[in-house]
């Protein structure tokens, strides 16, 4: 696990935030290719400070894994899939894009109360972990089902409604679901393996400086589908 | 089922590593003038229950035995040292302890849950506690040092400084664990979202704010002290890190040791200064100590003490790599050649060199089989 010290890692999630990733990151001075194949990209003393970075994607929920072991120093996680996977990171920087509520969704029809008033509630997810802490601390009966598809599973009857990161509302609606209840929002965090901050803290705290100073504007949040005849 | 990892030692140079790592250790505590002591491995568990970690509890062995009663196998070490100094009849002051013992309870490795691992650490019960506590801080680098071990730090933050702010706010228990969280993993943002939430006034919004930040050191403390200024219960207590700083400083050790006082992790008997000890290559810190000056009261008269603990699991994961470093493998002692069909003479050779205090590897001539 021994590292040269004149470079660091960063690991990118693959997916719908990779592209705002990459332009924001060129933006504080990293020249990067659209990072559609895997690979190291490495960026030579991309914020001036003497050290080279290694930029790679990987699956999300890897992200905090390969950080905490010291693999990469440095990645980009959401919130929701760092709490699952436990990792013992830090999380210093909230990037301005790449926010999704977390949602408790079910076919349309079904209310809260509905669901409340069954004896045992099944709710597919990929987030077992959160899913069953917020209805434990709520006392809720509740069977969780992990699943990776939780709407799947949700319309072909493996489960009454489903908690899942809200990403894609048309393709929610169009499947027939609303929003019961937003438990909370997930949030895209730069993390960092505290061990190798110590020893290179000058060019992790000037890289976040550019991060915060290259913002991208925020985009517009998204708009919740609740059941209005609930 | 959860898949545990049992930590019989591998027939490899991982236990040639091990016993580097203890032997060094304790040879540096007993050099500062900590006596080596032993703990059981089974308790009551209701005997030693008032002093125990809850989040050690939880991830303890306990079961009942023949007789029906409650037992625990030693899941921490520190609050059993602590019963058996409160249980002395005229202990020493200060009373200097060091110990290498397995403890059992579930541990996070690598890759998956581990059930044994071993604590190599020292108390100091009963001593001044600005001396005291440097003096541990002191012992922890030498031992960091004589092991080897890459780029090690330790961070040192306050329990009280921690405690004192987060009580003055107001903001309520269940929200406090939270916002504690949120200082640990330095994520200052979840720390505003949940203070402002919570409807703590601006200024412990400041203070906690200034905690999770990344920038430590003597930067960290002006900060606290510009929001906080009429404060003298938390000015007296910034005054104390500024003054082991100093002297950390002076002494040549300010690359590898500063004030972090988001580094609120440990146990929770920590009453005063806690620090976490890190190292590249290692997945998670690899030792911890800090101030516990309630802990003996749990068991008997109150008395002040401090400490810290490494773990050996996470130390050898941070010195593999560099293993080559203490041990040669291409030397190999002598060999003398022993005639499996008549031994005596090769082994008298053996045995001569071995009195000489020579090193000796018999390889077996003509064997019988």
């Amino acid at each position: 696990m021994s590292f040269r010290p004149d470079r660091l890692r960063l690991a990118l999630p693959e997916g719908r935030d990779l592209p705002m990733l990459v332009e924001q990151l060129r933006r504080c001075g990293f020249e990067l290719p659209e990072m559609n194949n895997p690979g190291l990209f490495v960026a030579n003393d991309p914020i001036g400070v003497g050290v080279d970075f290694e930029v790679f994607r990987l699956a999300p929920d890897d992200v905090g894994t390969y950080v905490q072991h010291g693999i990469s120093q440095l990645g980009v996680m959401s919130t929701e899939l760092l709490r699952e996977s436990g990792a013992e990171v830090w999380r210093p920087y909230t990037f301005s894009y790449g926010s999704y509520p977390l949602v408790l969704a079910a076919p349309q029809g079904i209310s809260l109360d509905s669901l409340d008033s069954r004896s045992v509630v099944r709710l597919a997810t990929s987030l077992p972990g959160l899913t069953r802490d917020v209805f434990a601390s709520r006392g809720m009966n509740v069977e969780v089902v992990p699943v990776e598809d939780s709407s799947t599973a949700c319309m072909l009857g493996l489960a009454d409604g489903f908690v899942e990161r809200l990403v894609d509302v048309e393709m929610l609606v169009q499947q027939g679901f609303r929003v019961l209840e937003v438990l909370g929002y997930a949030r895209l965090k730069l993390l960092i393996n505290r061990a190798y901050y110590a020893a290179r803290h000058a060019a992790i705290d000037e890289f976040i400086t550019r991060l915060g100073a290259n913002q991208p504007e925020p985009p517009a949040p998204i708009e919740i589908p609740f059941d209005l005849d609930d | 089922m959860s898949e545990y990892l049992y930590t019989t030692p591998p027939l490899d140079r991982s236990v040639g590593l091990r016993r580097h790592v203890m032997t060094t250790s304790m040879r540096s505590f007993g050099a500062w003038g900590y006596r080596e002591t032993q703990v059981p491995l089974l308790h009551f568990f209701e005997a030693i229950r008032p002093g125990l970690d809850p989040d050690g509890i939880e991830r303890s062995f306990r079961f009942v035995d023949r007789g029906g009663n409650l037992m625990i196998l030693r899941p921490d070490v520190t609050p059993l040292i602590a019963q058996s100094y409160a249980r002395m009849r005229s202990p020493a002051k200060p009373l200097r302890v060091s110990y290498t013992h397995k403890i059992v309870r579930v541990e996070r490795a690598f890759t998956r849950d581990e059930l044994e691992s071993y604590q190599i650490g020292i108390e100091h019960i009963g001593g001044d506690s600005f001396m005291a506590d440097v003096e541990v801080l002191i012992v922890a680098l030498e031992v960091l040092s004589k092991l080897g071990l890459p780029d090690y730090h330790i961070s040192i933050a306050d329990h009280q400084v921690a405690e004192h702010l987060l009580r003055s706010s107001g903001v309520p228990q269940r929200l406090r664990d939270r916002i504690r969280a949120a200082v640990i993993a330095r994520d200052a943002d979840d720390v505003h979202a949940l203070m402002v939430k919570a409807g703590a006034r601006s200024q412990y919004v400041e203070g906690l704010l200034a905690m999770a930040s990344l920038d430590g050191g003597r930067q960290q403390l002006e900060r606290i002290r510009a929001v906080f200024p009429y404060d003298r219960r938390l000015g007296e207590r910034l005054d104390y890190l500024e003054r082991i700083d100093d002297v950390l400083t002076q002494l040549g050790f300010a690359e590898h040791a500063s004030i972090e006082l988001g580094e609120l992790t440990g146990a929770s008997y920590y009453t005063g200064i806690g620090f976490a000890i890190v190292t590249e290559g290692a997945s998670r810190e690899i030792g911890q100590g800090g101030r516990y000056d309630e802990l003996i009261g749990c068991y008997g008269k109150s008395t002040p003490a401090v400490g810290f603990s490494i773990s050996l699991g996470s130390v050898l994961q941070a010195l593999e790599p560099h293993a080559d470093n203490f041990f040669d493998t291409t030397q190999r002692p002598p060999a003398v050649a022993v005639d499996a069909a008549d031994p005596v003479a090769g082994l008298r050779v053996a045995l001569e060199r071995r009195e000489r205090g020579d090193a000796v590897l018999i390889t077996s001539v003509n064997p019988s089989e």
